[in-house]
């Protein structure tokens, strides 16, 4: 372990995903209580994730779509490498890591989607959409909304198990590059090929523009 | 002396068969009842819901908005009947009742009064075609909603 330092994640990367998981926590503490924060908190979140999307075609090498986003037989391969103590050494996700991620954006999205249609029993607070259908098909979306939740809650377990795991069983310090953006490996290791600062600013008009399209309800005007 | 103890017996059978039947009859009742407030309830969920839809148009349509609040005018002072004894969550009934609307009746009653003021004067304000005044006053009337549920509904 004193191979130089290797640059493994772009800050907009670190950034989108602490600013996430604050979000989400601000979200879940405001639900029912603070709807104008939860729901501003919501928009927020679709925003990034709407960045991020256009990251993962867009942005630094390890936060590509295509880098990590791999087969089963990759999986396969991982699993049986990592057991017998050799996976390759590499900077991003492993392909195993790689479903959460997909299953964390993926469940994020799908939650604050179903919440731009929930209303509450009240029918008094409201997402953006609400109006669009009728009060029964409303409180059944805020239902899903709510079990879409339970599986967040889940999956963020697991991944913070995860994390747990690689430091204590496989000594791999996952959580210190998401935090600096570097990381040491015991060999040469391709690191990070950063993007254009272009490519960062319009991500940032992408996610600006939908947080703000969300929070009108998609109305033009 | 046969015939008395026969007659007892017989008694206690009838008064057996008269709690049994009493208790499935409650039964039977205790699901109706539940039933029909949750109906009730969702009406005024729907009126609420079409008031706020409508209140957040430009110009938005005042009769309709004042027919919804009347609607839930109508409701409102009725809510303190719709608990008798044993529709709580003993009843053994899909219901989201708390048992602290029979523990604290007090509590649950004054929840209950707070509505029937704030609608009167929604429906007031939608009446006089006053969109701003009915739009701040909405607000009040889902905090009484809200104040219940907090207390006395669950989740
Ligand atoms: C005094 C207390 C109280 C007030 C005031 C009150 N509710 Fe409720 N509400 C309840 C209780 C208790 C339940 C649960 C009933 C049950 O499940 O048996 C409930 C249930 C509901 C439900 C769910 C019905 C279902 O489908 O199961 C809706 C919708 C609802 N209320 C809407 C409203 C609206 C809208 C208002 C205000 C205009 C309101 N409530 C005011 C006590 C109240
Ligand atoms: C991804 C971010 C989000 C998270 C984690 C989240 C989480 C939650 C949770 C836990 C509840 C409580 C459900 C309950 O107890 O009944 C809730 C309710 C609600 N959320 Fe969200 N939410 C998110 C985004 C949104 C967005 C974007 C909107 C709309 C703009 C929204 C609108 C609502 C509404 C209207 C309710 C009330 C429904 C009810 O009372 O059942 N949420 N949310
Ligand atoms: C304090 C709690 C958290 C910690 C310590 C943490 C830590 C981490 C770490 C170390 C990684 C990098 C994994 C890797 O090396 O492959 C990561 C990635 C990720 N985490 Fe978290 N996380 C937390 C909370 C959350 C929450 C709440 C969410 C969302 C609901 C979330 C979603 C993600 C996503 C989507 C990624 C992939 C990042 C990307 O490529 O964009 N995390 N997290």
């Amino acid at each position: 372990m004193s191979e130089s330092p290797t640059p493994v994640w772009d800050g907009p990367t670190r950034l989108f995903h602490w600013a996430l998981a604050i979000l989400v926590l601000v979200a879940w503490l405001t639900a029912g209580e603070q709807m104008t924060l939860h729901r501003g908190a919501g928009y927020a979140i679709l925003g990034l994730l709407a960045f991020r999307v256009w990251w993962g075609f867009a942005g630094g090498s390890t936060a590509r779509f295509s880098q990590f986003v791999r087969g089963p037989s990759a999986i396969r391969a991982y699993l049986s490498a990592s057991r017998q103590g050799h996976a390759p050494e590499r900077a991003g996700h492993n392909p195993l890591g790689a479903l959460s991620v997909i299953a964390l954006l993926g469940l994020v999205a799908l939650q604050a989607g179903l919440g731009l249609f929930a209303i509450d029993e009240d029918g008094f607070e409201g997402g953006p959409l609400s109006d669009r259908i009728d009060f029964d098909l409303a409180r059944q979306i805020a239902e899903w909304h709510e079990l879409s939740f339970r599986l967040i809650q889940a999956l963020v377990v697991l991944h913070l198990a995860a994390i747990l795991y690689y430091v204590f069983r496989k000594r791999e310090d996952l959580l210190r590059p998401m935090v600096t953006g570097v990381r040491r490996f015991s060999g040469p290791v391709q690191g990070l090929v950063r993007a254009p600062l272009w490519r960062l600013a319009v991500g940032v008009g992408i996610g600006l523009a939908v947080a703000f399209a969300a929070s009108r309800g998609f109305k033009l005007g | 002396m046969i015939p008395s103890r026969r007659l007892l017996s017989a008694a206690v059978c009838a008064a057996a068969l008269a709690l049994a039947g009493g208790a499935a009859l409650a039964a039977v009742n205790a699901k109706a009842v539940i039933e029909t407030r949750e109906a009730n309830f969702k009406s005024m969920g729907k009126a609420m819901k079409a008031m706020n839809d409508g209140l957040k148009a430009d110009t938005p349509d005042m009769a309709a908005i004042a027919a919804n609040a009347a609607t839930i005018r109508g409701f409102a002072p009725k809510i303190s009947t719709w608990f008798p004894k044993g529709t709580g969550p003993e009843a053994g009934v899909k219901t989201e009742a708390k048992a602290e609307i029979w523990t604290d009746p007090a509590g649950f009653a004054a929840a209950a009064s707070r509505l029937e003021p704030e609608i009167t004067k929604l429906e007031a304000l939608a009446r006089a075609g006053d969109v701003a005044g009915a739009r701040a006053q909405i607000r009040m009337v889902g905090g009484t909603c809200k104040g219940c549920h907090d207390k006395f509904k669950q989740d």
